[in-house]
């Protein structure tokens, strides 16, 4: 804890004020048990890259907001191995796409040649719908999901003003096991933020969450529907100015009874790991939030579907210098419309469904857990489905079944499990499934 | 046999190969001041045998100057000069230009990464620099169409290939110090804020 408080690698430009919340984050009483120490790494010069990138967000856009691509293609097809290889195309829509299984084989391919490796830090992908991925990242486009944030709330004409001395946001989880820490983002006004998993076992006292998330106050929560689910239980008497939830489909029925329940709105939006914040759902509508990334929608010989037409969200940008993207399936699916301003908007957005299975004993198991605890089995995907007797058929390939039973076990208990082969054919398998 | 037919014949790559392959040794002795070959005055001399007049003051320094740089280059110059001195090419009245651009250029950059000795040993080297002074003068052997010869000497560059070795091991180099500096950091994160 002391390391990281003048740790200037960490926290580049904190403030003594800066300090003194961290100090208080960490060691009240109620204090989670914090397992994971991190600053926001951001220097001064990532700080005013933060800003410039904070300064060109708009409400909307149109077309010409996309004029920077085929100069950016240009570059990345020279610098970066992987679209190297892959040699120019005159056109954008013959550029072949590329996807998850590409990075998963070797993502080094995808780091443009002339980036400096200096500021590089790794994040991994939980792998909701395939095996967790590391990718390289960059402090300043971590910083930069403060803005696109902000740019979430202003379309529900909120602000998100991150006060010194003050918690801005809290990201709930809720993990048999997760990384927890609490950090200051020297780019939101030294304003606190903390990532809790809402588990007894990571608590120090019984009722501890709910008093210390009280005690903070949070400006803002982010998370997904089953840890705002879990929220709701043991915190229903906090009042933030929105719930942001991602990375799983938020079910209507859900959103509303958050909505009553937290007073507030309640935020869907887009998210990978791979670029960062992507849209924003207004009345079940996607809006584009930034346009350093051109969102297309795909079909499966990677034409553009017409209006109304499902496909593969597709993106070409992003704003992690170690990852430009180009023409990159996401494996996630929407129907793009254009909206009544002209805006290119999508809906219907069938993304990474949370699925909770059922142990032995009946108790409640999120599939995150399950990907964690087969995460040291080398497996390049696989995919699980638990019948409606509890019993689990478990599709995968080139993996030690023995190994995958016993982490299988350990979760469920004593349910029968049995194992077949895995196709290759697929480009895109569903990961988690059950019988209802 | 008719003038055309002895002309096909003198100007067979087998006959150009032939030629370098049994080629005087003495002609890549060191030039000087690495050696005694006057390697300008063979150049000179190769000039004035393709009807490309002699090599001026200026000329004949620079040519001293590459020896002076480089044994190696003006050992393969010398070895170059001996391909133009190939019956066939007696009198073409070719581009002196033409035939200096190869000196200073691709010659010298060869002569850098291939052993001189293996143009005469090797049968693809060998082939490499009887097409490669050709190519030079606008030639190519008879029983070729231009664009097959183009072809046939892009397959046996050992520049492009060199620089796509080159290339290759950049390629590697990079990609071993991204995964290392991957590993390294696999614990050093930054928060993003939201779920992903």
């Amino acid at each position: 804890m002391k390391d990281i408080l003048t740790s200037k690698i960490e926290y580049p430009r904190i403030t003594d004020q800066g300090r003194r919340l961290l100090r208080r984050l960490h060691e009240d009483d109620d204090a989670p048990r914090y397992n994971y120490y991190c600053g926001d790494r951001l220097t001064d010069a990532g700080a005013q890259t933060v800003d410039r990138f904070a300064a060109g967000l708009r409400p909307s856009y149109t077309d010409t907001d996309f004029d920077w691509m085929p100069a950016w293609i240009e570059q990345v097809s020279e610098q970066v191995p992987f679209y190297r290889y892959r040699g120019k195309r005159q056109n954008f829509v013959d550029i072949p796409t590329c996807s998850r299984l590409d990075l998963a084989r070797d993502i080094s391919q995808f780091v443009p040649d002339n980036t400096e490796l200096e500021a590089l830090i790794v994040h991994g992908t939980s792998g909701r719908t395939a095996r967790p991925l590391a990718i390289p990242h960059h402090p300043a486009a971590c910083s930069s999901y403060l803005p696109l944030l902000q740019a979430m709330l202003q379309k529900y004409q909120l602000t998100l003003q991150g006060q010194t001395d003050s918690l801005a946001i809290a990201l709930v989880c809720r993990q048999r096991q997760t990384i927890t820490c609490a950090t200051v983002s020297t780019w939101l006004n030294h304003s606190g933020f903390i990532k809790v998993n809402l588990n007894d076992k990571d608590q120090p006292t019984p009722g501890a969450a709910s008093r210390y998330l009280n005690k903070y106050r949070p400006e803002i929560i982010t998370g997904d529907p089953i840890a705002f689910t879990e929220l709701a239980k043991v915190a229903a008497d906090l009042r933030p100015k929105a719930l942001l939830s991602t990375s799983a489909y938020l079910n209507p029925a859900l959103h509303r009874q958050l909505q009553r329940d937290f007073g507030c709105p309640v935020i869907n939006y887009y998210s990978l790991m791979e670029s960062g914040p992507l849209a924003v759902a207004v009345d079940g509508v996607f809006y584009p939030l930034s346009a350093d990334v051109y969102m297309e929608i795909l079909d499966d010989r990677d034409r553009p579907v017409a209006m109304g037409e499902p496909g593969e969200i597709t993106l070409t940008g992003g704003r992690n210098p170690y990852l430009p993207l180009l023409r990159y399936r996401t494996g996630d699916y929407a129907t793009p419309a254009i909206d009544a301003q002209g805006e290119r908007v999508f809906y219907d957005l069938e993304g990474r469904a949370p699925v909770v299975f059922c142990g032995a004993d009946g108790s409640a198991i999120n599939n995150i857990d399950i990907t964690r605890a087969l995460a040291a089995v080398p497996m390049a995907r696989f995919q699980l489905h638990q019948n409606r007797d509890r019993s689990i058929i478990f599709r995968h390939r080139d993996a030690g079944q023995m190994h995958i039973r016993e982490r299988l076990k350990a979760l469920f208990g004593n349910v029968k499990i049995s194992f077949t082969d895995l196709s290759d054919d697929k480009d895109k398998v569903i990961t988690y499934s059950r019988d209802r | 046999m008719s003038d055309q037919k002895k002309q096909n014949h003198h100007m067979s790559l087998e006959s150009f190969l032939d030629h370098l392959r049994l080629c005087d040794l003495a002609i890549i002795d060191p030039p000087t001041p690495h050696g005694d070959v006057h390697c300008a005055a063979i150049v000179s001399d190769t000039l004035y045998r393709l009807g490309c007049g002699r090599l001026n003051r200026q000329e004949a320094d620079r040519v001293c100057k590459l020896c002076e740089q480089s044994m190696q280059a003006g050992r393969l110059i010398q070895l170059a000069c001996w391909v133009y001195h190939h019956d066939a090419l007696c009198d073409g009245r070719y581009e002196r230009q033409k035939v200096l651009d190869l000196a200073w250029g691709p010659l010298a950059e060869l002569a850098a990464i291939v052993a001189v000795e293996n143009f005469i040993e090797h049968a693809d080297r060998r082939e490499e620099l009887v097409r490669r002074c050709l190519a030079a003068i606008g030639e190519h052997p008879a029983d070729e169409d231009a664009i097959y010869a183009a072809t046939r000497l892009k397959a046996l560059d050992s520049i492009e290939l060199n620089r796509v070795v080159r290339d290759t091991q950049a390629a590697k180099k990079r990609a071993e110090a991204v995964r290392r500096a991957m590993a390294e950091r696999a614990a050093r994160a930054a928060p993003t804020y939201g779920r992903e």
